[in-house]
């Protein structure tokens, strides 16, 4: 669905994108993470066509974004970090000049203009006035803005950015629903534990170079070096770590009072022989967790050599 | 088909200025003044004419036309103030609302966008034009002008507007602020008026200088390019025959056959409503260029 090859963005002799590639398949929502300033709204942009790179290769779909940028323009849906919007409009004036724009007939887009706000639970308020709505109100009324020609690609900078703690969820509830509908998402975000429910494949980038890139169980492998399971007993600790240390998959444990965390280095069809080894031997879990925030402790690890810079 | 004509640029903002009580204040605002001068004109001149005993019928006819210029050089002067300022923070105004990025990710072309954002500040223009129709009907009551001219005179108000509009909308898409955009646009505009006219005087003085036994010279084509010796033009033939374009009579001007009336398109302001709408098409194009955000271009020509 996506696909780049050797992006490169210069503003001057500060690189912003450098030699990108990546591949995004069809219906896969990939989750863009870095620190500030890595490049990832400057890529979303180029993907948008609202900015020309430098070098390189972008195709939507297979039409490349340069030669073709209006072609493209009918194939995604953008939402950016920051938008604004008219004054004196209607939530339903609002949805209807978009449409218009995107060349949608009169009929089709009052259509769409309603299921979308059902989608982003907005329906009965297409006579209230855009700029009074909430900010989080204003954040899903741009995704169903992004929506309303129907792309088959939707490029989301940070679309929770702002959000109460509940305008998030409900945010997150709305993607989880068009990734049931089959759309391809390529999204970022600073809640990284929500990327890592939401999300196939991440990629991480740095200095505009993609560090790492896969499914998050393999990232957090490569770029912390291993893969995670908390697991907390109610007691015999001491029994249990000399179990897990005869498991050939189990790499490494540290212990914290009652919670050891295990480092493996297996599947996840592997991964229940460790809990049932454990089980088998009559020892107390409690609980086990894969790996909590393994896109934050990954987004650390990754932001520290930059941070330090 | 039905794209073709429809902008939807235009019809949002339409919308959203007829909404906004800016407009209704703004048109108060300009009919207001309109009036203020109009009636300040009308209270000085009766008190005048009684004193210096000027025939009734004659005072009428003196009183209207006096009226009617001195309403249209203000309108003139209003629209040449106005517009710019509509124009300026067009697209710099949808950067700073932090909406340009989700027009431009749109379907419409730039050249869509920048058309109608230029069509909605010339509809705004229109407004105001029309709303001050009432005050130059009442000159009719005076005699002398004929509603055709006060129809040209407006055909050549809109064309001004659309080329001094289409100069705020080419540096709206220059310059981030809108304030920087509307002051340049002031001063490019003040210096093509200007400078259309120092050349024209040059050329002038170089033509005498080289055939000293001419007294009069043919109108140079740059003086075309000027608005303001288009409306001269205009306003010195609905004042009638004795009437002469001011600006022949400054720089001592021979019009040609065509330009004194028997051909319409070799009149002066023809020649300039014609110029002005080649001028917006190129500023247009210019516009639309400069706020594409993606050149298209072959690979690696980047």
């Amino acid at each position: 669905m996506l696909y780049i090859e050797d992006l490169v963005k210069r503003y001057g002799k500060f690189t912003a994108v450098d030699h990108l590639n990546l591949e995004i398949k069809k219906g896969e929502i990939f989750g863009f993470i870095g620190p500030n300033g890595a490049g990832k709204t400057t890529t979303m942009r180029i993907i948008a066509t609202l900015l020309q790179p430098t070098q390189g290769t972008v195709l939507v779909d297979g039409v490349d974004v340069i030669k073709s940028p209006v072609k493209v323009r009918g194939k995604i849906g953008y939402m950016p970090d920051f938008f604004g919007v008219y004054d004196n409009l209607k939530v339903g004036e609002y949805l209807d000049f978009y449409g218009d724009s995107y060349e949608i007939q009169k009929t089709e887009r009052e259509k769409m203009s309603k299921n979308l706000l059902e989608l982003v639970n907005l329906n009965g308020l297409e006579d209230k006035y855009v700029d009074t709505l909430s900010r989080g109100m204003k954040q899903r009324l741009c995704l169903a803005r992004s929506l309303i020609h129907n792309p088959d690609l939707l490029v989301l900078d940070e679309p929770a950015s702002g959000m109460d703690p509940r305008a998030r969820l409900e945010m997150m509830g709305i993607l989880k629903e068009l990734k049931k509908l089959g759309k391809t998402i390529i999204i970022s975000s600073h809640i990284l534990h929500e990327l890592t429910e939401l999300c196939d494949v991440v990629g991480v980038i740095e200095n505009g170079k993609l560090v790492a890139h896969g499914n998050v169980d393999d990232i957090m492998a490569r770029v912390m070096g291993r893969k995670v399971i908390t697991i907390k007993l109610l007691n015999s600790i001491d029994r249990a770590i000399k179990i897990l240390k005869q498991q050939p998959a189990v790499k490494g444990i540290v212990e914290e009072g009652n919670t050891v965390e295990v480092s493996y280095d297996c599947e996840d069809e592997e991964l229940w022989i460790i809990i049932k080894s454990l089980v088998d031997e009559s020892i107390p879990v409690v609980s086990f967790t894969k790996g909590e925030n393994n896109l934050e402790k990954v987004f650390m690890e990754v932001t520290y050599g930059y941070e330090a810079k | 088909m039905d794209m073709k004509l429809n902008n939807p640029v235009l019809s949002l903002e339409l919308k959203t200025r007829m909404r906004s009580f800016k407009t209704v204040l703004g048109i108060i605002i300009y009919v207001g003044i309109l009036l203020f001068v109009g009636s300040m004109y009308y209270a000085i001149s009766t008190e005048t004419y009684v004193y210096t005993g000027v025939e009734a019928v004659n005072a009428n006819q003196l009183l209207g036309t006096t009226l009617y210029v001195i309403i249209a050089i203000l309108q003139f002067v209003l629209i040449m103030v106005i517009t710019p300022a509509q124009t300026a923070s067009c697209i710099n105004g949808e950067r700073e609302r932090q909406t340009l990025d989700l027009l431009l990710c749109t379907k419409m072309s730039t050249f869509d966008i920048i058309v109608g954002k230029l069509l909605s500040s010339l509809a705004y223009m229109l407004l105001l034009i029309i709303s001050s129709l009432p005050l130059f009907s009442l000159v009719f009551l005076f005699g002398g002008i004929t509603p055709w001219d006060v129809l040209s005179l407006f055909l050549f108000y809109i064309v001004t507007a659309m080329v001094v509009g289409s100069i705020g909308i080419f540096f709206s898409t220059i310059f981030k602020r809108a304030v920087v955009a509307t002051v340049v646009s002031y001063v490019t505009i003040f210096a093509w008026y200007v400078l259309t006219f120092l050349i024209a005087g040059y050329q002038i003085t170089m033509q005498h200088i080289e055939n000293l036994s001419v007294q009069q010279i043919e109108v140079p084509f740059i003086l075309y390019f000027n608005p303001l010796f288009g409306f001269g033009d205009i306003i010195s033939r609905h004042l009638g025959a004795g009437a002469q374009n001011v600006f022949i009579d400054i720089f001592s001007l021979r019009t040609s056959s065509s330009a004194s009336g028997t051909n319409i398109i070799g009149t002066p302001w023809i020649k300039n409503i014609i110029l002005m709408c080649i001028i917006t098409a190129v500023i247009l194009g210019l516009s639309s260029i400069r706020l594409r955000p993606v050149k298209v271009c072959k690979k690696g020509n980047r």
